[in-house]
């Protein structure tokens, strides 16, 4: 049997869509259980919530992209491009230092931009510096890097990737 | 939990990565490349009494960017003279060529060649005095 507080707790926590009696008690048990998982929950999300204030980033500008110079694979040589991103970043014991990752729309072991047409590919690398800090606001080199060896042998034409950065906390 | 940290705690953004591969075709000669005109099949030798025309051959490697094709320049002929001489000291030269076409990038193994051939037809040496003749010519790739 079914205590009513237990009925009331259940018909409010039941799926809308739940359409088999048999399954009931099954959905009946789950929400009396539920109120103390609640609180379990409520407890984790306000300490994640306080960490999160304690320490954070955001980026406080976008980028204009990383426009890399014409390769000429008759002189190829390694190329570098890079762009500026601004971080804001705090925390209860300064500016932290920011954590990168990058995912590339063509693949991110290596990173590698497309040709236009073809299905040829260029590898890259990226590497990070910060230029500058000021405060809680820092400003961060994004440094794209083609080896010649990569291109000598590449088709003409243009390439491209969509760069995915990261950045934790 | 982790799921709820990560969420929370990174920050992403899109940046667009680009380049451009530029078409070029070069010429790879070790040296001056030359063309040694002949009828008698001796180099560099034109016997004005045979009717054969006196031809000669070089290829020369180039290399261009893959999928590139390249854009010969080629005068249609060649003026070869002999400072030596006295007379008739000019000789004309047609000039024809053949190429392997589009490239495959620009290390060893995308090598091409580039064949130029010189012919001197017998109504041109018939009546040029005998002696050395020379001429330079300008052969150019492009882009």
């Amino acid at each position: 049997m079914i205590a009513p507080s237990q009925r009331s707790n259940a018909l409010r926590c039941a799926p809308r869509n739940a359409m088999v009696r048999a399954s009931f008690r099954s959905l009946n048990w789950s929400c009396v259980v539920l109120p103390g998982l609640r609180i379990l929950i409520a407890s984790v999300l306000l300490f994640a919530t306080s960490a999160l204030q304690a320490q954070s980033c955001t980026f406080s500008s976008g980028s204009s992209g990383i426009v890399f110079s014409p390769f000429d694979p008759s002189a190829a040589s390694t190329q570098t491009a890079f762009t500026a991103l601004h971080i804001k970043c705090v925390s209860a014991s300064g500016s932290p230092t920011p954590a990168f990752t990058f995912t590339g729309l063509n693949g991110s072991a290596p990173l590698r931009m497309k040709h236009v047409v073809q299905a040829s590919y260029i590898p890259y690398t990226m590497s990070t510096l910060r230029t500058s800090i000021s405060g809680s606001n820092q400003e961060w080199r994004l440094t794209a890097t083609v080896l010649g060896a990569d291109y000598v042998n590449a088709d003409s034409g243009p390439y491209s990737d969509t760069l995915t950065v990261a950045i934790t906390p | 939990m982790l799921c709820v940290g990560g969420s929370g705690a990174t920050e992403t953004i899109q940046i667009t990565v680009t380049n451009t591969v530029v078409p070029v075709c070069r010429f790879f000669a070790a040296a001056a490349p030359s063309i040694s005109l002949s009828n008698t099949g001796a180099p560099s030798e034109i016997d004005p009494r045979l009717s054969t025309p006196a031809t000669g051959i070089v290829r020369i490697g180039y290399r261009c960017t893959s999928g590139t094709l390249p854009a010969f320049g080629v005068p249609p002929t060649a003026t070869l003279s002999c400072a030596a001489c006295t007379g008739n000291a000019v000789l004309g030269a047609a000039l024809t060529w053949i190429s392997d076409g589009a490239g495959r990038g620009m290390t060893d193994a995308g090598n091409r060649v580039f064949s130029l051939t010189a012919e001197v037809p017998p109504s041109a040496y018939r009546s040029a005095a005998p002696g050395d003749y020379t001429g330079n010519v300008t052969v150019t790739v492009s882009p």
